[in-house]
């Protein structure tokens, strides 16, 4: 994104990566994910087709079929950027590359050569993995990270999700739409903390619903195989013991800071991230750091407006990052979606707010989908009506989100919304009535 | 002036060597390059090489005989030059032969009652301590005579023994001292056959085989393998290779691969025994067992871990080819072995442990049965039994059987073998 953001404004660009263009989000995150959630939705309603009056026999799916397709749709939008930089005439080197002096980079090419490169500005953008505790045992065949789980030529039988986070969950949904049995294991009290309360209550029950054994307060404590079947074993605190024939770790991330040349030239990190201030620079003026390695939100639209900041700021305009309307949200099923301020924030604030909420089951448009379950929920300011955060959790959310994120940015008001024709009959007209309902005034309540 | 040839170190710990034959005789004119002799050691035959042009002035040892490595064994020169054998400045040639020797050797300075039957083996020398400077030649020729070096007094130079030495030896020359193999100075019946004496490398294989068995505390864990799908892996990828293609998988390079995988995770069993401690070794090198007429040589897949399928089964079988050969295919100490009788219709066997490694895997035969599945219906499949030696002072049986269902485990899901 920075890369052709800096093309377009009149900058020499050149990008070196080591692995493949797009980074985690398009080749081993986001997007094969949701590729794979597509096609395990498309087969879960081929199990519902009789609500709809459509009748098959043929219930079957093959997932190296569905690995195929995941993978052409990556393959073809990293073809899709390799064509934009070509556009834009951005210079692409396939190395490792590190920083060398201020404004010298190091690049270590695969067959073993190397070369200097003079720019008059860096942009780090190297990442993150995924975490693997050593007395976790990842060993890539059974004990895999959602890499591997991504690569599967079959549904596993049997599968342990260690961490109850989005990736978690996603995962969970996923292969348990796919017929395996899904066991996920959460440390803390409740799976994705970082949503709304009521709303991660709500995602469990749901998930639970569906057949997927969630575990929680129960940190695991040890792993091991167990030949000759290969199946990992699973020692978790206060449960029995668990066995079964994959466990996928997702437990974060691990920030790529190490072997970059952040120690030769002083700029200041932690294991917390490489520091930044709000236009991406590090300690060293003309060096910025846009991404996961900053450690502030790990998301990849986060990155991406991190790495446009930094470009246009090298290129002399007035920027400044703004982390307060980020939209989280997570691809279950159901979806999940949130922007603005959560519930506990504002009650820790003093902020008197109200509250309003509307059901996707009144709605005619989720009845017509026959996905009524759900709900939108909408804080306000109490005197200035103004809308803080608005919570969702039914059928694209993830989608409706993005009204959202437009309410909240441009710090709209009741009133306004009021105001503001939404289609009929969509699943929108949900965040009209929950924004309505704040003040008593929704229709469909 | 001339220059000397040196009997080669064929192998790390070998201290002596046989000339098996001389290539060129004295009075040859040789050029570098040429092959002078060929020389058996208890690893395998190889020849040496002439490295400067000249005549074959000297022949110090001759077919047949034996002496330490790095002993001088020959000169080249120009025509007529002269040598002095006894004060060249030859690198003194160690006897410590005898440190392989059994611990339960002999020296009996009385005379016995050991005639010398037909086809004896030649009584071995037992030097039990020190070394001894001693020519190649009077080396040979003390042995010839029965005689302990220790005995002989040297006048050549540093008080090495020289050949005149021993042939003056005028100790108790009727005395035989002769220092057995096993414990007895048995004289066997004469019965009608045919006596074969055994080979430098036979001699070898026996002795270490038997103090394998002796000292080490065997222990054996067996497991079936259903070995189809293996089957089917390899035969797919074979399939998709040319017809000589060296990358063509036998079942046996499935199995090493399986064992290294195995051992990375069980890397207490990739070790050495050390008396007081156990060294767990980083270098996972498994040796193939190879049958020979003239012996079992053990030839080492290094770094097997590291390879993948297609270049383990080509380093395979140039280890072979070159051991079939006659030459030594390895250098690199295993740190584990895999002995295969499969192709032979074994159902199943045990076989010993090479120390100072800890484990031997003994792979049999696959055959056909009828087990139950996990439905709990009959079915047939092509079952393999492998059957784990285990020296019980590094492993103990837990691990054993987690270390060979591991292996069984990679076989029986050969897809993780193609990573």
């Amino acid at each position: 994104m920075a890369a052709i953001r800096a093309a377009q404004l009149g900058a020499d660009v050149t990008v070196i990566e080591k692995k493949v263009l797009g980074g985690t989000c398009l080749n081993r995150g986001c997007v094969p994910t949701k590729t794979l959630l597509q096609s395990a939705r498309c087969y879960q309603s081929v199990l519902n087709s009789r609500e709809f009056g459509v009748y098959n026999t043929m219930q079957s799916f093959r997932f190296d079929k569905m690995i195929k397709r995941k993978d052409d749709i990556v393959k073809t939008n990293v073809n899709g950027i390799k064509h934009l930089f070509q556009k834009n005439k951005i210079n692409f080197l396939e190395g490792t590359a590190s920083l060398e002096d201020q404004n010298t980079v190091s690049i270590l090419y695969p067959d073993g050569k190397t070369e200097l490169l003079k720019a008059d500005a860096i942009i780090l953008a190297t990442g993150s993995e995924p975490l693997t505790p050593n007395f976790l045992k990842f060993d890539g065949d059974r004990v895999i990270t959602t890499t591997e789980a991504l690569k599967l030529d079959k549904v596993p039988k049997s599968i342990a999700i260690v961490g109850g986070s989005v990736s978690g969950c996603e995962f969970a949904s996923l292969f348990s739409q796919l017929g395996a049995e899904v066991h996920l294991i959460e440390m803390l009290e409740g799976i994705v903390p970082t949503e709304d309360n009521e709303i991660a209550s709500k995602l469990s029950n749901e998930l639970k619903k569906s057949g997927i054994n969630i575990l929680t307060n129960s940190p695991v404590k040890a792993i091991e195989r167990i030949y000759p079947s290969g199946d990992v074993k699973l020692a978790v605190k206060g449960q029995a013991s668990l066995q079964v024939e994959y466990c996928l770790l997702t437990l974060g991330r691990k920030l790529n800071t190490e072997n970059i040349g952040l120690e030769t030239l002083d700029i200041k990190h932690s294991s917390a991230g490489i520091e930044v201030n709000t236009q991406m620079q590090t300690n060293i003026d003309h060096i910025y750091a846009v991404g996961d390695i900053t450690g502030k939100l790990l998301l990849a639209h986060v990155a991406s407006e991190q790495g446009i900041i930094a470009v246009e700021h090298i290129m002399g305009k007035k920027v400044s990052m703004d982390y307060q309307t980020v939209p989280a949200f997570i691809y279950t099923h159901p979806e999940i979606s949130s922007v603005g301020r959560q519930e506990d924030e504002l009650k820790k604030e003093s902020i008197n707010y109200l509250t309003g909420k509307n059901y996707f089951k009144s709605n005619a448009m989720a009845m017509g989908m026959g996905e009524g379950d759900g709900f939108v929920k909408v804080f306000v300011d109490t005197k200035s009506h103004q809308i803080l955060g608005i919570h969702m959790i039914g059928p694209h959310a993830t989608d409706l989100v993005a009204e959202a994120v437009m309410i909240i940015k441009n710090k709209m008001t009741v009133e306004q919304i009021k105001d503001v024709i939404h289609p009929h009959p969509t699943l929108s007209e949900v965040i009209k009535e929950a924004v309505l309902a704040t003040i008593d005034q929704a229709i469909h309540g | 002036m001339a220059t000397e040839i040196l009997l080669p170190q064929g192998g790390q710990d070998l201290k002596e060597a046989t000339i098996a034959r001389w290539l060129k005789a004295e009075g040859d004119q040789v050029k570098a390059g040429d092959l002078l002799c060929e020389i058996e050691t208890e690893k395998a035959i190889f020849e040496v090489e002439a490295e400067s042009e000249g005549i074959l002035l000297k022949v110090l040892v001759g077919g047949g005989e034996t002496a330490p490595t790095l002993s001088v064994i020959g000169y080249i020169g120009a025509a007529g030059e002269k040598i002095d054998i006894a004060s060249s400045g030859a690198p003194q040639p160690q006897t410590e032969e005898a440190d392989n020797a059994p611990r339960t050797s002999n020296i009996r300075a009385v005379s016995l009652n050991v005639s010398e039957k037909k086809g004896q083996t030649p009584p071995v020398v037992a030097n039990n301590s020190g070394r001894i400077k001693i020519s190649g030649r009077a080396f040979n020729s003390a042995k010839k005579k029965g005689l302990d070096p220790k005995m002989i007094t040297g006048t050549g130079p540093g008080g090495r023994i020289i050949e005149k030495d021993v042939l003056n030896f005028t100790g108790s020359v009727t005395q035989h001292q002769s220092v057995v193999q096993a414990s007895s100075s048995v004289s066997y019946p004469d019965l009608p056959g045919k006596h074969v004496p055994l080979s430098k490398m036979r001699q070898v294989i026996a002795r270490r085989l038997q103090e394998s068995m002796q000292q080490l505390p065997h222990f054996y864990v067996t497991v079936s393998v259903e070995m189809d799908e293996a089957l089917r892996v390899r035969a797919d990828f074979n399939r998709a290779l040319n017809r000589h293609d060296k990358r063509k998988l036998s079942v046996n390079d499935l199995i090493i691969k399986a064992t290294a995988l195995s051992l990375e995770e069980f890397y207490e069993v990739n070790c050495h025994f050390r008396g007081d401690h156990l060294l767990y070794l980083d270098d996972i090198n498994i040796g193939v067992a190879v049958s020979l007429p003239r012996g079992l040589v053990v030839p080492v897949v290094e770094h097997a871990d590291r390879l993948p399928l297609g270049d383990i089964a080509e380093e395979t079988k140039r280890l072979i080819g070159l051991t079939k050969a006659g030459k030594q295919a390895s250098v690199a100490p295993g740190s584990f072995t895999i002995s295969n009788m499969g192709m032979l219709e074994v159902e199943s066997f045990t076989a010993i442990i090479n120390p100072p490694e800890c484990g031997i895997l003994a792979v049999s035969g696959i055959q056909k049965k009828v087990v139950v599945s996990k439905s709990g219906d009959l079915c047939i499949r092509q079952m393999m039994k492998m059957t784990l030696s285990a020296d019980h002072r590094a492993v103990d049986g837990v691990l054993a059987a987690s270390f060979t269902n591991k292996i069984k485990y990679h076989l029986q899901n050969p897809r993780t073998l193609l990573k």
